[in-house]
């Protein structure tokens, strides 16, 4: 069955470089949100499989995103994986430590982010 | 997908959004100039961060590594509150001048 994911990012670019790399890279469904708000509403209706949330985000951020994915039971067990442009590592070590399957650095390199999404999650892609 | 169809893709994709990425390499540069005669004020700075924070997770994925190095030091430059040194803001022109320069270029293939 094809795997659905959802990509939350305020940034326009990224969202479609991440959508473009992943739909073209795997046969994954994607879905895209330009805010955390937007990012609940789709993740209760369009049950993804995974999401890519980006952690620099106006308004609700990334960690507010996600403690509010895991207060709504219908959300609340969907693999989050962080997109972050941050490098430092104990940014990044606060950030794995919330619970999420996995950290993923912005940039990222289209090729590879399929591969890079599957093994945080333990999927295989299909290409 | 190949690689060749992928980058074909992200160059269609870099040419709808370059002049997007100009702009934030514009916040910078007018943030920079704002810096040199002592103009640059918190809003000005906080949204030079920002700009050079996106070009940095941007640039890269479009294949421009260095342009996204340099935007991460722009953005080191303009984080927080504290006073910039007199000595960033050659830095920042130079990088401001060279960010430019670069994503002018249409991105490479890998």
């Amino acid at each position: 069955m094809t795997k659905t994911v959802l990509i939350v990012d305020d940034d326009d670019d990224i969202r479609e470089v991440g959508q473009l790399a992943l739909e073209l890279g795997s046969e994954w469904s994607v879905l895209t949100a330009n805010s955390g708000e937007t990012a609940l509403a789709l993740a209760k209706s369009g049950k993804p499989d995974a999401i890519l949330l980006d952690v620099m985000m106006p308004e609700m951020d990334g960690p507010t995103t996600l403690i509010q994915l895991r207060a709504d039971p219908s959300t609340c067990d969907i693999p989050v994986v962080f997109l972050t442009a941050r490098v430092r590592t104990t940014e990044r070590s606060t950030l794995a430590a919330l619970g999420v399957a996995g950290v993923l650095s912005k940039p990222f390199d289209p090729l590879k982010l399929p591969d890079q999404v599957a093994e945080v999650l333990g999927w295989v892609v299909a290409t | 997908m190949s690689a060749d169809a992928m980058s074909e893709k992200l160059t269609g994709l870099w040419a709808k959004t370059r002049d997007s990425v100009l702009a934030r390499v514009a916040v910078i540069e007018s943030a920079t100039d704002a810096l040199r005669t002592g103009t640059l004020d918190a809003d000005a700075r906080a949204a030079a961060e920002r700009a050079a924070h996106k070009l940095a997770g941007v640039a890269g994925t479009f294949g421009y590594w260095e342009a996204a190095e340099m935007a991460r030091e722009a953005e080191s430059a303009f984080e927080g509150t504290e006073p910039i040194p007199p000595m960033c803001v050659t830095q920042l022109s130079e990088i401001a001048v060279k960010l430019h320069a670069q994503l002018m270029v249409p991105p490479k293939s890998e």
